[in-house]
């Protein structure tokens, strides 16, 4: 059974087909890469597979149970979202951040208990966040930011991760640390990206869309051939399979605009 | 990003910090609620009449049944009738607007909201003089309804202007609330101009200002019900208001009933802030200053938040309505005076460290 099953999903915002009739399927444990131009749709879907748009037809399923049907808070056990462009004005605590993963475990009189801190520091030391827990928020840069949020989808817990961009704050050194981190974890993970050479290294699957729509669905090997990647983003590009240790997919470089 | 695995990391460790984690707040609120009723007691004790310290224990005493009076029926009427429910109002207000300044700020996700600059205390206000005024039943409860609908009317009012999504930009929703804020006091004004005898306004603007003079026995109550109950309701969701933290999608992907969870603590708040200026008028400040310097203290977490706001706010406002019985006695000088010449400064120190 699939870790997430997405059938004929659609959604419109003022009369405007945003998400086409998308189906997808990740497998339990896989990292599947969500590409395509800017505007095709990548953020609304994820927005749709979270339940925090509804859909205006289509399924959508977690290891086999309709997200419809489940609770907010099972939900939010389930599937954990780190958007691309979460901000406060609030002066909060990076741990407080973290923590608020832990808020679908929480009893409504508790506060924190000793698990639930464990489910913080142990996420906030994956994503190397764990000397910064005593910053504030205003104080902190853009990727701190960004691992912060990290941080704090993985402390949800949830089986199912749904990630907005997630490297694109983050220096080459730990976009590379995230993918492996996602590679090693046991979370299934939905990734929108756009660097389509870290896509094409780490990821199990890609799906990639265009104009809502997709356009193409298998493992890198497969479905990132120069002739889509000239067709969907109009950039030329070489794909070369490699035997390097480490490498589970292809090689893309970019050779100039179509 | 090592993939440590400590999740089952030294218990006693956890259990240390887990015991002082909990310690630690627990005194400091045990200290603020020591510091409270001695606040309360001191203030008692401060009034035109010249009273000791002891008359007014044992004053107070005989009326909880034990001993008697030592004071002759007038002057103990002072401490019974006058000062103690006039301090315990204090107290109860000063609370009740710390609290939904704090609830206030997380939902609009906003470090300027507050009762009185979204424009609810001037909703509130209207309500209550039209009741007034209009003669619709001058009784407390009378009042606090018609400042509950004056105080709902106006919030929603404010959503209604800002448009969807509550808390879009800072400048946009206090600039709504100070219009909305405005429109009602000009309709209060409108009233008193319309109907009311010279003795009137001069009573009802006395309390358009903030005033705790009218205290009395039965408006304690009132407060103090809706202060618990209210202050109860609104702690119950502090993970939810900690969720909003980063706006009503990252709440609702947090397991939160974004819109029901918003009605019921936006209309909470409404109801506790009508009580409070049914009975005080639209005392300013309070609801924005005191949240912000126990987050200081305190941090950022509702559950620790709320309750350590609510008893700063009923210390400070009990220290300044103390100041605006006796700084001019015989004269009195409305406690939203105070609470404005401490307030107005103290909110520009939040811009600048908003702005930084």
């Amino acid at each position: 059974m699939s870790a997430l099953a997405v059938e004929g999903v659609s959604w419109s915002a003022q009369a405007r087909r945003i998400v086409d009739d998308v189906s997808l399927r990740a497998e339990p444990g896989s990292l599947v890469g969500l590409l395509g131009p800017n505007g095709s749709g990548k953020s609304s879907l994820l927005r749709c597979i979270a339940q925090l748009r509804r859909p205006d037809g289509g399924r959508v399923a977690y290891d086999g149970s309709a997200a419809d049907s489940l609770h907010r808070r099972a939900l939010a056990r389930a599937v954990a979202v780190v958007d691309q462009e979460a901000s406060t004005e609030v002066d909060v605590r990076l741990r407080d951040v973290v923590a608020l993963g832990r808020v679908p475990h929480r009893d409504r009189w508790g506060g924190l208990t000793a698990r639930d801190e464990a489910a913080v520091e142990q996420a906030m030391g994956q994503v190397g966040v764990g000397h910064l827990g005593d910053r504030r928020w205003s104080t902190l840069s853009g990727g701190e930011r960004q691992r912060a949020h990290l941080a704090r989808g993985l402390a949800q817990g949830a089986r199912c991760l749904l990630l907005d961009e997630p490297t694109n704050h983050l220096d080459v050194r730990h976009q590379l640390e995230l993918f492996e981190l996602l590679a090693a974890l046991p979370v299934t993970t939905v990734a929108a990206l756009h660097d389509l050479p870290l896509a094409a290294r780490f990821c199990d699957r890609v799906v990639v869309l265009m104009s809502g729509r997709v356009v193409a669905d298998g493992p890198p090997v497969e479905a990132l051939t120069p002739a889509l990647i000239e067709r969907v983003y109009g950039v030329r590009a070489a794909v070369a399979a490699t035997g390097a240790a480490g490498w589970k997919g292809v090689e893309v470089t970019y050779l100039g605009l179509a | 990003m090592t993939t440590s695995s400590s999740l089952a990391a030294e218990p006693t460790a956890l259990l240390v910090a887990g015991r002082s984690r909990w310690l630690g707040p627990a005194v400091r609120l045990g200290a603020g609620v020591g510091l409270l009723l001695v606040s309360c007691a001191v203030a008692v004790c401060i009034g035109a009449a010249d009273l000791s310290v002891e008359q007014v224990a044992r004053s107070v005493a005989a009326h909880l049944g034990l001993g008697t009076s030592p004071l002759a029926p007038l002057a103990d009427s002072v401490v019974w009738q006058l000062r103690l429910p006039r301090v315990l109002l204090a107290a109860a207000v000063g609370a009740a607007l710390a609290l939904c300044g704090c609830v206030l700020q997380a939902l609009t996700r906003n470090v300027l909201a507050d009762p009185y600059l979204l424009g609810i205390s001037s909703g509130a206000s209207a309500g209550a003089v039209a009741v007034l005024l209009l003669g619709l039943g001058a009784a407390t409860v009378g009042l606090a309804g018609g400042a509950f609908l004056g105080g709902l009317l106006a919030f929603a009012l404010v959503v209604l202007l800002v448009g969807s999504g509550v808390g879009t930009s800072i400048t946009r929703v206090v600039l709504t609330g100070v219009a909305v804020g405005q429109l009602f006091a000009a309709v209060s004004a409108l009233l008193l101009m319309a109907s009311g005898d010279a003795q009137t306004v001069r009573g009802v603007t006395y309390w358009l200002l903030g005033s705790l003079s009218g205290a009395r026995w039965s408006s304690v109550a009132l407060v103090v019900a809706l202060v618990v109950v209210g202050g109860l309701v609104l702690w119950s969701r502090s993970a939810a208001l900690d969720a909003f933290t980063f706006g009503a999608d990252a709440a609702a992907s947090l397991g939160v009933d974004v819109a029901r969870t918003r009605w019921l603590l936006f209309v909470t708040t409404a109801l506790v802030t009508a009580g409070a200026v049914a009975v005080s008028g639209a005392i300013a400040f309070v609801g924005l200053v005191l949240p912000h310097a126990m987050r200081r203290l305190v941090g950022t977490a509702h559950a620790r938040l709320l309750p350590t706001s609510a008893v700063a706010g009923a210390v400070f406002l009990v220290w300044a309505d103390a100041l605006a019985r006796s700084a001019f006695a015989p004269q009195e000088v409305p406690v939203g005076v105070v609470t404005a010449l401490v307030g107005a400064p103290a909110l520009l120190l939040v811009l600048r460290s908003v702005a930084r």
